[in-house]
Formats: C-alpha cells, sequence, structure tokens
C-alpha cells in the first residue's frame, strides 16, 4: 500500500461522506462526481485502465450529467437533510456500524474469510497488466459475446421504458399543457374525492 | 505487499458500501437515495477490481463492464420514474407520496 492510495482513499471516503450528509441534493451530486473520479484514480492504481477509462466516460460523464440536470430541471435544490421518516437515524446508524464491523472482521487478516488465504490461491498478483482495453476486449467479445448483446438488448429497453415513462401526453393547445393541466386534473380529482 | 493492497481496497469499498447504504436509510430525497445506490455499485465495482487484480485474471473488469451497463439503464429508468412522482405530486420527498400508506 502507497502513500498515494492511503491519500486517494481519504479522500474518496471525505467526498462520499459529502454525498451522504450534504443538505443540499445538488452539492451531494457534486460530490458524488468527485467521489466517482477518484474511484477512477483507484482503478488506474489497481492496473485496470480500461475500467478507469469506462468509469470517467459513462458515470461520471453520462449518468451524472443525467442526474444534474434532473435536478435543476425539477428547480429541487432546497436543503432537506433531515427526515421525518421511516428508519430511525440512531437505527441506522447503529445497523451500519454492526455491518461495516462485520464487513471489516471478514476482510481482515483474523476474520472468518481471511484474505492470506488467497494466497496460496492464486500466488498474489500477476506481473502482467491484464486491464489493458486489448485483454478485456478480447475476453469481453469472445467469451462474454452473448451477456454483451443481452447488455445492448438491456439498454435499448431502458431508453424505451424511460421515454415511455417521463412522455408527456400531448393535449389540444387550448386545454392547456404540461404541469398546469397536471395540476388541474389534480385538483378536479380532488373535487371528486371531497364530493 | 499485494495481500496489503488488496486488504486496504476491501476495507474502503466496504467503507463506501456502508456510507451508500446509510445514505438510502436515512435521507428522503429521492434524488439523494439514487446517488447513494451508485456510491453502493461503486463500491462492489472497487472490489471487483481488487479482485481481479489479486488473481491476475480479467474476468472481474468484465463484470464491472456489464454493473456499468445495468447502472446506466438504472439511472435512465430511475430518473424517468422520479420525473414522473415530481410531475404527479409536485415533490420528491418520500414523505409525500404516501398513497398507498391508507
Amino acid at each position: 500500500m502507497t502513500f498515494a492510495m492511503m491519500f486517494f482513499g481519504l479522500l474518496t471516503v471525505v467526498a462520499a461522506l459529502g454525498v451522504v450528509f450534504a443538505a443540499k441534493p445538488l452539492n451531494s451530486a457534486l460530490s458524488l462526481v468527485a467521489t466517482l473520479f477518484l474511484v477512477a484514480v483507484h482503478f488506474a492504481m489497481l492496473g485496470a485502465d480500461f475500467v478507469a477509462a469506462l468509469q470517467v466516460l459513462i458515470y461520471a460523464g453520462a449518468i451524472m450529467v443525467l442526474v444534474i440536470f434532473v435536478i435543476m430541471l425539477l428547480g429541487l435544490d432546497e436543503a432537506s437533510a433531515v427526515s421525518k421518516f421511516k428508519v430511525p437515524r440512531y437505527l441506522a446508524a447503529v445497523f451500519c456500524g454492526v455491518f461495516l464491523g462485520l464487513l471489516v472482521f471478514a476482510v481482515s487478516s483474523e476474520g472468518i474469510f481471511p484474505v492470506g488465504i488467497m494466497d496460496s490461491v492464486a500466488g498474489g498478483a500477476s506481473e502482467s497488466n491484464p486491464g489493458s482495453p486489448r485483454e478485456v476486449g478480447m475476453v469481453l467479445l469472445t467469451e462474454f459475446i452473448f451477456p454483451f448483446q443481452l447488455a445492448a438488448l438491456l439498454l435499448l429497453a431502458a431508453i424505451v421504458g424511460a421515454v415511455l415513462l417521463a412522455h408527456e401526453e400531448k393535449r389540444p393547445l387550448g386545454k392547456g399543457r404540461g404541469l398546469s393541466a397536471m395540476q388541474q386534473k389534480n385538483s378536479s380529482e380532488e373535487e371528486l374525492r371531497e364530493v | 505487499m499485494a495481500i496489503e493492497v488488496t486488504e486496504f481496497y476491501l476495507l474502503l469499498s466496504a467503507v463506501l458500501f456502508t456510507l451508500g447504504a446509510l445514505g438510502v436509510m436515512i435521507r428522503s430525497n429521492t434524488i439523494v437515495m439514487f446517488m447513494c445506490v451508485e456510491l453502493m455499485l461503486n463500491a462492489v465495482n472497487l472490489t471487483l477490481v481488487t479482485f481481479s487484480r489479486q488473481f491476475g485474471e480479467v474476468h472481474g473488469q468484465v463484470f464491472v463492464f456489464f454493473v456499468m451497463a445495468v447502472a446506466a439503464a438504472e439511472a435512465a429508468v430511475g430518473l424517468a420514474i422520479i420525473l414522473a412522482v415530481f410531475r404527479n405530486y409536485f415533490s420528491i420527498q418520500t414523505s409525500d407520496v404516501h398513497d398507498l400508506a391508507g
């Protein structure tokens, strides 16, 4: 474990704390962008060049742009950190503490499934670089070609589903459109309920 | 050395995953909950890449690719659902969407 790993690891945890505890959703989103970039740094340090590039392109690029776009589109950037709802905070903290303790116990050398055992299984990290785009692409397009095609199908289905869900029905111009039409609909439903 | 690195990254991803789970439990804004799910997915990806390096095999990274594809699909559909909820309730707080609570 080098100094750089320690340094970026701490930064990652700080950024992740920002995602969870930032008061405004937009600050959360920007912290998440930082976290994703830092995870890409970790991927690069682990020798997974291809995955690091994908992380920056797909996560930090495409997905987070979509999230920030929705936050700004809906104008939802008011602070709402504390919730009055579901799991009580102390219960959530206790659960997460126990969960983290179990995970740390599991991966530590004294744990039930010590990582040290794996040294005898695999003989440690290999010297060659299995993370180059060439290596990953070879396996992806030969051994995993069928799941690869399925992923393409899944993405197509997701696009169609997203359009169906987010698509707003067009109404004739006279009757109002968009949110105002929805408001009218809601208020008429409420009237019906009162009747 | 290799073991130390592996153990360090397993601990790091454990911390990231727990933070994501904590966020899903304590936040009531659906977009923030969604982002915490992304955080958990990333923690798992980090574990997969760590083991891929540990065993000197590429299959873990191929799996990360599929996780990313599913995450992209989830982002598209999830954000569309959030948009639809906002259109009907004018809020995305979980406490405001309680029609099924009776």
